[in-house]
Formats: C-alpha cells, sequence, structure tokens
C-alpha cells in the first residue's frame, strides 16, 4: 500500500480505504451551464453522441459525471459555452456559497474562472461579480472562460488578492486560497509523485493573509466561503483558527447534500476553536472527486 | 450589468475585462464577438442561416458553402441543425465563409 499522505492517518477515516482511492483516477464532471441552455436539452444532445452521463446528486440537476468522456474540452458543447469541465467538489464550492441575484461578490482568486461563472449562474447573471486574480497570465483564461460561459456580470481586477482595496464592502467572498493542492493527487501511474513537503512552507501566512482580508472585505450580514483543494489543517482549520480569533466571525454550517467529515478541531499539539466542526472536509473515498475542505464564515452585525 | 447598484461601488476599481464583449473592430469594420452571438443570436430576426454538420465542416476547413439567401453581403447568424447558435458567417456574393475561431473550434467537435 502506497505510503501517501500518512501523517493524515489519524485525522482521515478510513485511511487505508482513502489511500485505495487514491489509485484511481479523478472521473470526468461536468456543470451544464443554466445560462445557455436547459439541463434536459444537454443531456439529449450529449446521449446522442454516445455519452451516459450519471446525475451526481438528484439535488442538482446541472452536475453530471461523464464515464468515458475523456476530453469534455473536444466537444462542440463546449465550444458553445453549455458544458464546463469542473470537479464536483470545486461546483460544490459555489453552491455552498449560494449568492443570491442582484448581490455584489468578490472572488478573491479567480483562475481560471469555474467557480465565478458558477456563481454567475447562480446569481442568474444579476448583481455583480468581481473575479479577481493577480497573475495577468491567467487573466487570458479566466476571461475566456467567462465568454465562453456566457457571463455578463463580471469584471476582472488583478490585484493580489490579500491586498485588495478596502474601498468598498462584498455581500459575498470567495476565498479560494492558493494552496499545497494535495487533494488533486492520485497515484494513477507508477511515476506519479507527490512531495508532500515542496513549497508549502510560505502557504499559511499567505493563506491568513487572504482570510483576513476577505472577512474585512464583507458587509454585515456577508458571507464568505473559504476554500482549499488539500487535506492539510495547517492550511485549513488552522487558517479559519485564527481568523475566529481575530474577529468577530461565525462558522456557519454547509448542506450541500454530499458526504464529508466535518472540520476537525485538533491536530498534533494544536487545539482549534470548536466550532471548526462546522466546517467540511470532503475525501475522495467519500465522495469521488477532489479532495477539499470548506468553511463558510459569516460576518455579525 | 450598467443597471447594477454595485457599479458605482466598483467603479473605482481598476479593471482589466468588464462585462461579455460585444464587438471588436476589423479594419475599418465592427464585428460582433463569436459569444456574443452565441449568446443572443437567438433574437436575430433575418440574416441567419442553419448549417449541417457537413457544411460546417466546410467552414471549418477553410471552404465556403453556396447559399440562395435574399440578403446583402455581410454577417450571417449560423446555428446548427437543432438551432444551436455557433458564431458567424460571412456572406459574399452568394457564398458563406466562416468567421468562427479557429483556435476555439475544431474538427474534432463534429465527431
Amino acid at each position: 500500500m502506497t505510503g501517501l499522505f500518512e501523517a493524515y492517518s489519524e485525522i482521515i477515516p478510513e485511511f487505508s480505504l482513502f489511500q485505495e482511492s487514491l489509485q484511481r483516477p479523478i472521473p470526468t464532471h461536468i456543470r451544464i451551464n443554466c445560462l445557455l441552455i436547459e439541463p434536459v436539452s444537454l443531456i439529449h444532445l450529449l446521449e446522442e453522441k454516445g455519452i451516459q452521463p450519471i446525475q451526481s446528486s438528484q439535488r442538482y440537476d446541472n452536475l453530471f459525471f461523464a464515464p468515458g468522456l475523456a476530453s469534455p474540452g473536444n466537444l462542440l458543447e463546449y465550444f458553445l459555452g453549455y458544458i464546463h469541465p469542473q470537479a464536483l467538489t470545486s461546483a460544490i464550492a459555489s453552491i455552498a456559497l449560494a449568492p443570491r441575484e442582484n448581490s455584489y461578490l468578490l472572488d478573491m482568486c479567480a483562475a481560471p474562472g469555474g467557480k465565478s461563472a458558477h456563481c454567475a449562474q447562480i446569481m442568474n447573471n444579476t448583481g455583480l461579480i468581481v473575479s479577481n486574480d493577480l497573475y495577468v497570465n491567467r487573466h487570458i483564461s479566466l476571461g475566456h472562460t467567462l465568454s465562453r460561459l456566457g457571463v455578463m456580470n463580471a469584471v476582472v481586477t488583478g490585484y493580489q488578492a490579500q491586498e485588495f482595496p478596502l474601498k468598498q464592502r462584498f455581500d459575498y467572498v470567495l476565498a479560494d486560497v492558493p494552496c499545497s493542492c494535495e487533494g488533486n493527487f492520485r497515484k494513477t501511474r507508477d511515476t506519479s509523485s507527490y512531495r508532500e513537503n515542496k513549497g508549502k512552507e510560505n502557504l499559511p501566512d499567505l493563506q491568513k493573509k487572504i482570510i483576513l482580508r476577505g472577512f474585512d472585505l464583507l458587509q454585515e450580514n456577508g458571507q464568505m466561503l473559504y476554500a482549499t483543494c488539500t487535506y492539510n489543517p495547517e492550511e485549513n482549520e488552522s487558517v479559519v483558527d485564527l481568523l475566529l480569533k481575530e474577529r468577530d466571525a461565525e462558522l456557519l454550517p454547509i448542506d450541500a447534500g454530499f458526504d464529508f467529515e466535518p472540520g476537525i478541531t485538533e491536530w498534533k499539539d494544536k487545539r482549534y476553536d470548536k466550532r471548526l466542526k462546522n466546517a467540511v472536509r470532503f475525501y475522495p473515498h467519500r465522495l469521488d472527486s477532489v479532495g477539499f475542505f470548506m468553511a463558510r464564515i459569516g460576518r455579525r452585525r | 450589468m450598467k443597471r447594477s447598484l454595485h457599479i458605482e461601488t466598483a467603479s473605482h476599481l481598476k479593471v482589466a475585462k468588464v462585462g461579455l464583449r460585444a464587438f471588436q473592430r476589423v479594419g475599418n469594420f465592427v464585428k460582433p464577438t463569436t459569444r456574443f452571438i452565441q449568446t443572443f443570436g437567438r433574437f436575430a430576426s433575418k440574416a441567419k442561416l442553419q448549417i449541417n454538420m457537413g457544411q460546417l465542416q466546410t467552414l471549418l476547413e477553410g471552404g465556403e458553402i453556396p447559399v440562395d439567401l435574399k440578403l446583402d453581403n455581410g454577417y450571417v447568424v449560423l446555428s446548427t441543425d437543432e438551432d444551436r447558435v455557433l458564431g458567424l458567417g460571412l456572406l459574399i456574393n452568394g457564398k458563406i465563409r466562416s468567421q468562427l475561431p479557429k483556435k476555439e473550434i475544431r474538427s474534432a467537435m463534429l465527431m
């Protein structure tokens, strides 16, 4: 058995099943873009091509696994903006935030734009989304995704997330922060390898700056979703714990209708705020997708 | 988006891109963008043409398709048999040429 992520054997339930799940590829998952097509019509088009999509959850008629579909980007429906290849857990982030129509939303680290576009769909192309990403070269993929998916309520900015101007306040903030991306790793080839300590050292500091700035950008009663695709508590619970210590924040429950584990309150010699049980952890042996962490944060009056 | 209450609040932000680009200048002409046409082309009441996959293949290979449309030369909204709007073609003297973005639509997509 692989020795991957052994450091987390104490916090990940059914750890051997978790490790086994890392040997399977991440399944192709698509989100139907309801801004441009009805799910029923799209499914009909795919079935005509011999693709048999499987609905990810009865609760959502626009999220589908697409077994056997290796390259969704090669479909005409992709060019037409009807589908967006997106991991199920990535799609859950926008669902968990659930921005209402006509609201004002900031996506702090938006490229390549899948979550911004999903939020635009949930908001029915109303209100205003600020899709921010520091790197100008990533604006190309971001702008392309938003255009292809028919998003009309977004502007693209290029600020450092942790220094985003404080002159305005948002109804919603999505902080899908840079992380070590452990949740993306699957050992599908003998040559697949993951250096668990490579480049992680500076991430928690950056993530803490971003979560504090994101919270400070919220209106009263505003909501933020903090998300990473990693299992590392130093990048997850530890970051949210700092926010709970330094700001008058509350952790709101997440009910997206998928299997998850609650956030942890202990890690090695550290103790975290008990409210972190309201955060959620998605593991690939429970939900066959990218491993994810999410915390829905509310700003009190 | 112009009518959004939040535009004024956001007006001081330095933005790189706003909304969905509708037109671009090509030489002395103004051309609607493919994405704009894909979103709003279904509202076109004239200058539109349904094409089959064979005709689309011809366009993607750089060819022309002869048509009998009672229209002046200019842009035509192209859609599939199922009325899915693809983008624009250019009608010149009874023949349609592709204005679809070559980098984004490939023959492989027609399988």
